[in-house]
């Protein structure tokens, strides 16, 4: 199985496709072994594999040593099962939030895309509602990590301040504490550093580390950027 | 005020507490999946993800 699973084609179809749940068998939980006892009554060869729905519903499984094809062919079953169809109630439930992610969208309000998107993770079930769903917030995310990545750039060049911390905070409130809200809060102490460090900078003989130091806090985020000298970003001269 | 750091490791944990992915247990499968080892946390996360689950239900070699 862990060959299988490590080697293309397989590894990257079934990343994209599931999610995996490790049983051991010798000490499985009740509901895992009743599904695969179930689900595959006659088995007998170690390992068993099966495909669930995200809800646990049992879609298709094997049992003894798969081989690329035959994990392949799984994967292929599972992916045209009907149960993976969203049921009318849900299509229904979707219609609302699929319609104000889509005028949220025209008009940029990612709040609202966001919010439209949570409410849809309520449910399972694939249905064009979902995918429009689904697309929306990846628009609203592109543009928060491209927006932030903007802000590190026009910052680390040398750009005005207040207008870039407005962008960041503009951020945090279409974002709230979404994981880009939390970056734009980082964002918006890591400018409010910076000025500091300009002004300090302004003055003679500032500390040599003050760089460095004040991008200490901020290590592992993106906004370690606005601390590197001028000197020493790529494509600066020394002169 | 709150650090940075700190607010951003309060959302790894909030993280690390509703999904938390981790390698299967008996072997590597070179970052193939990502490994849940109760049904519960792989509904939750296949939920989130919206994928499917997969089921290795066998032993250590």
């Amino acid at each position: 199985m862990q060959r299988v699973l490590s080697a293309p084609p397989v590894k990257e179809r079934i990343g994209a496709l599931a999610v995996g749940l490790a049983a051991d068998c010798d000490n499985a939980e009740g509901g895992v072994e009743s599904l695969m006892r179930d689900g595959l009554p006659d088995a007998s060869t170690l390992p068993f594999v099966a495909l669930l729905t995200p809800t646990g519903q049992w879609i298709c499984g094997a049992s003894g040593y798969q081989d690329s094809g035959q994990l392949m062919a799984l994967l292929a079953t599972a992916e045209k099962s009907p149960l993976l169809e969203a049921t009318p109630a849900v299509r229904k439930a979707l219609e609302k939030p699929a319609a104000a992610a889509a005028a949220a969208l025209a008009k940029s309000d990612w709040k609202a895309v966001l919010a439209a998107a949570r409410e849809a993770a309520k449910s399972t079930g694939r249905c064009p509602e979902r995918t429009a769903l689904a697309d929306a917030e990846k628009k609203a995310r592109e543009w928060a990590a491209t927006e932030l990545d903007a802000i590190v750039q026009a910052a680390a060049s040398g750009g005005e301040l207040p207008p870039l911390r407005k962008r960041v905070a503009l951020v945090k409130q279409h974002f709230g504490n979404e994981p880009e809200g939390v970056d734009a809060d980082a964002g918006a102490k890591a400018l409010q550093r910076l000025q500091v460090v300009r002004e300090v900078e302004a003055a003679p003989n500032p500390a040599k580390d003050l760089r460095p130091r004040s991008a200490e806090p901020f290590k592992g985020t993106r906004w370690t950027a606005l601390f590197v000298p001028a000197a020493a970003k790529p494509g600066k001269s020394d002169k | 005020m709150q650090h940075p750091r700190i607010a951003l490791g309060l959302a790894l944990g909030l993280l690390a507490t509703t999904s938390p992915a981790q390698k299967h247990p008996h072997f590597d499968d070179g970052g193939a999946l990502q490994w849940q080892t109760t049904l519960a946390a792989a509904k939750e996360a296949a939920k989130k993800a919206d994928k499917l689950i997969f089921v290795e239900y066998g032993r250590a070699a």
